[in-house]
């Protein structure tokens, strides 16, 4: 009896640990309980601290570049990189590791920059389209005729219009970027408007606008969140392809993708001129890609394991 | 998924490096092939029948008065000719037109036309085409600067090969002029058939007559079996590939794809010269390229800060960055080989008399503006380097670099502060070279909206001054009077470079147009 209820409390005790040490790694908040996912994709949280070192580089830039972006060298012009020089120069004698450096700041400015109003925009616009379904007709139809160009295509016509330069560069890749927003906006906002506690929240009077941004938005965010990752991704991509066609940053400006268009000329003699901007693109696109993928996993309970 | 995802993104880059590292080897030794070009043999046989061009334009029409731009004559010229032509040392030379001469008042030029030469579609080219042709010239827009002294009421036809050419007041100028690839001589009877779409029946006089071609892509010419010029030409089939990517041509001359290009790249010059198996052609032309201020607006209606920015600029560093050891260091206000060239110096680098300049003109501490340039790499470059000159005297200067179709309508509208431009003055005489600054310009492109009575009154009598020492020094007074204004800061007399495959013999560049003529042209 005494053996068998000592045993039994031993047993409650050692679930009662096991539990406390379930708590302790296993949070019950839900962002909590998503970043513990997150950490578990290995690839994706790799992919974060690289986009973080990133982030401190371009803050940084200024400090650790070794020469200044625009320092033009006609004794150094075209070097293949060396101790001087790790990146080599450019057909101006100028430093390519202190490019890259600063056009670190660019590339992530405009990335974030332009998913920030684009999804802003884009998920209001979905947001409003799927709550009240008079506007929905009218919205998304001006939605998909913006959305039927392809993307690239529209933002070059933009950039073409208004005019080269980061500005105009930036409203290009906004508003080809908003359609994916408001797409995606507009359907998870169908899908959860007609759920109980948007009902109960309506039959106690609660405005339009407390049901959409209380408790419409916060539910719906985990897609946009992804989505906007990989937009940031997308985004890069697209201001670097357009300054690569002349229609984005002006010179001197070191953004990447205005780089590899100067180092094309000389792609077979010094080769470096180009693949170097092309691997800081293909990196970063690369993390920021596997990190909306870590997101999307983490954000979704039914794919867990 | 995500494993095999990088896996692509690996295998991408290893790809592309390992191409690029293929395309990095491969440079073969040896010294540039001389030539005996233009060989002067009665009997010449081509050893092969197909001539493919690589070219950076496509030439859009096929209308003989239209578009300024030497590489759509380059191939035009093959098609359609004029009564006379300039050689490579400038002097004018015969054509369709055998000889010519002056009335005694110097207001009547008479030609008498070659007999015997025959349209791609079988009939004899007589006065009347010549008539016709000179008028619809005259009433196009890049073509009519030719005209614009001819007296139409006095001009006529005498006989069948004889026509006289009247001018309004004494224009010396003007047959070099006609010697300008936009005054082609077409069939009026070919013309009035087409209902004047070009596109249907291009018929010349030229050695070559367009077979096929696929617009924007490939245009095939098929030798002229009528030609006026005996034995010519001695390649049956010309191929013009439209490449518009400079590099690219490099890469098809190198691999056997094209046999000559058009405008081979600086940044390859380098490259092809040590390559075996190509000859590459370099040769100053009458071109200059400019900085061209806008004189109309701010900052730039005021001279001090015009003179200011020549003083700042160190030209000779920028050219050999940008042009890369092609070309020539502007040394004037036109090539040295245009007749009225005057030797008068340029603006040298000169920071403290910059800072001087701009202190007098009220602004010590600089100023901003935009320096417009179209998307030739050269240009751009030193586009880049100005700006980076121009930043070290505290001259904020915005590059912006644009399509040449947008550009032409920027400058049209006068919207540039200063901008980048070239101008070949293709009748190698001072006229056209200076009559760009004259306040009425007549040359369908305005550049610097500046105006000096003076200066226009010079250019005008030198216009009408027979003897050609008197003229000279009108044009030299002329453009003293350019560089103290400054509306123009000269950067370099660019280099004409095109490559061939070394069996390629008989070609020549062409210094006047740019435009080099494939008759001459054969495959040892």
């Amino acid at each position: 009896m005494t053996a068998s209820s000592k045993t039994m409390d031993q047993k409650m005790a050692a679930a009662e640990a096991k539990r406390k040490k379930r708590m302790k790694k296993k949070p019950t908040t839900m962002a909590g309980e998503t970043w513990h996912r997150f950490k578990k994709n290995k690839l994706a949280y790799i992919g974060m601290w690289y986009l973080i070192a990133m982030v401190v580089i371009a803050i940084l830039a200024p400090v650790i570049a070794p020469y200044g972006m625009d320092d033009q060298n006609a004794d150094a012009i075209l070097l293949t990189p060396n101790a001087d020089h790790w990146f080599g120069t450019d057909n101006f004698g100028r430093d390519i590791l202190s490019r890259i450096l600063y056009g670190s700041r660019i590339s992530l400015m405009v990335g974030f920059a332009t998913v920030v109003f684009s999804m802003t925009i884009g998920v209001v616009l979905g947001a409003l389209a799927a709550y009240y379904q008079k506007l929905d007709n009218v919205m998304m139809r001006i939605v998909d005729i913006i959305g039927g160009i392809p993307q690239m295509l529209l933002a070059m016509a933009i950039a073409a219009s208004l005019g080269s330069g980061l500005r105009n560069m930036m409203i290009a890749v906004i508003i080809s970027t908003i359609p994916q927003y408001a797409r995606i906006t507009r359907s998870s906002v169908l899908t959860i408007k007609e759920s109980e506690y948007v009902e109960a929240a309506k039959s106690i009077g609660a405005s339009d606008g407390h049901i959409i941004f209380q408790h419409i938005l916060p539910n719906v965010m985990s897609p946009i969140i992804v989505q906007s990752t990989l937009g940031v991704a997308n985004a890069i991509m697209a201001s670097a392809t357009l300054s690569f066609m002349g229609l984005g940053i002006q010179p001197p400006s070191p953004e990447w993708g205005a780089m590899l268009a100067a180092g094309r000329v000389y792609l077979r003699d010094y080769p470096h001129m180009c693949i170097i901007p092309g691997v800081a693109l293909l990196l970063i696109s690369y993390a920021l890609n596997v990190l909306g993928d870590g997101f999307r996993d983490a954000f979704d309970p039914r794919l867990k394991n | 998924m995500k494993t095999k995802r990088f896996l692509a993104m690996l295998l991408a880059v290893v790809t592309i490096l390992g191409c690029l590292a293929g395309c990095a080897s491969s440079n073969g030794g040896g010294g540039n092939n001389t030539l005996d070009p233009g060989a002067d043999i009665g009997e010449i046989r081509s050893s092969k029948d197909t001539l493919i061009v690589g070219t950076p334009q496509d030439p859009a029409n096929f209308d003989p008065n239209d578009n300024a731009i030497q590489m759509v004559w380059a191939f035009k010229k093959n098609i359609y000719e004029t009564l006379v032509t300039l050689d490579n040392e400038g002097n004018i030379v015969p054509m369709l037109a055998e000889s010519w001469e002056y009335s005694d008042d110097y207001m009547e030029l008479t030609f008498h036309l070659r007999q015997g030469v025959i349209f791609h579609n079988g009939e004899e080219m007589t006065a009347e085409d010549v008539l016709f042709s000179y008028q619809r010239a005259s009433e196009m827009a890049n073509a009519s600067p030719s005209f614009t002294m001819v007296d139409w009421d006095n001009t006529r036809i005498v006989d069948e090969y004889t026509i006289v050419i009247a001018t309004k007041q004494v224009y010396m100028p003007q047959l070099n002029y006609l010697a300008f690839p936009l005054t082609a001589i077409f069939s009026k009877k070919a013309y009035e058939e087409s209902g004047g779409d070009f596109f249907k029946a291009p018929i010349g006089t030229g050695p070559y007559k367009v077979a096929n071609y696929i617009s924007g892509d490939t245009y095939e010419l098929e030798a002229h079996d009528q030609y006026w010029e005996e034995g010519k030409p001695y390649i049956q089939h010309v191929i013009f590939r439209v490449i518009t990517e400079a590099t690219n041509r490099t890469i098809e001359l190198e691999t056997g794809g094209v046999d000559l290009i058009y405008e081979a790249p600086a940044s390859d010059i380098e490259r092809l010269s040590s390559n075996e198996d190509v000859v590459v052609y370099r040769d100053t032309s009458l071109n200059t390229n400019f900085i061209l201020f806008r004189c109309d607006h701010a900052p730039f209606d005021n001279q001090l800060l015009r003179q200011a920015v020549a003083y700042a600029v160190d030209i000779p560093t920028a050219i050999e960055t940008a042009y890369k050891g092609t070309g020539v260091v502007a040394t004037g206000w036109c090539s040295p080989s245009i007749s009225g060239y005057a030797d008068i110096g340029v603006y040298e680098q000169d920071l403290d008399k910059a800072r001087e300049l701009m202190a007098e003109a009220g602004y010590p501490d600089g100023f901003s503006c935009t320096l417009y340039t179209d998307t030739t790499a050269e240009r751009r470059d030193l586009a880049e380097i100005l700006q980076n000159q121009l930043g070290e005297i505290g001259i904020d200067c915005k590059v912006e670099s644009m399509e040449p179709v947008a550009y032409q309508g920027m400058y049209a509208r006068g919207e540039h502060d200063f901008m980048l431009y070239g101008l070949t003055i293709t009748t190698a005489e001072g006229d056209k070279a200076f009559r760009w600054w004259h306040s009425e310009n007549t040359m369908g492109q305005q550049f610097d909206a500046w105006s000096d009575p003076e200066y226009d009154a010079l250019l005008d009598e030198a216009a009408a001054t027979i003897d050609e020492d008197a003229r000279n020094e009108l044009y030299r007074q002329a453009q003293e009077m350019l560089k103290e204004a400054c509306v123009v800061i000269p950067t370099v007399h660019r280099e004409i470079l095109s490559a061939a495959s070394a069996s390629l013999m008989g070609f020549e560049n062409d210094l006047g147009y740019e435009s080099p003529l494939l008759k001459n042209c054969y495959f040892a």
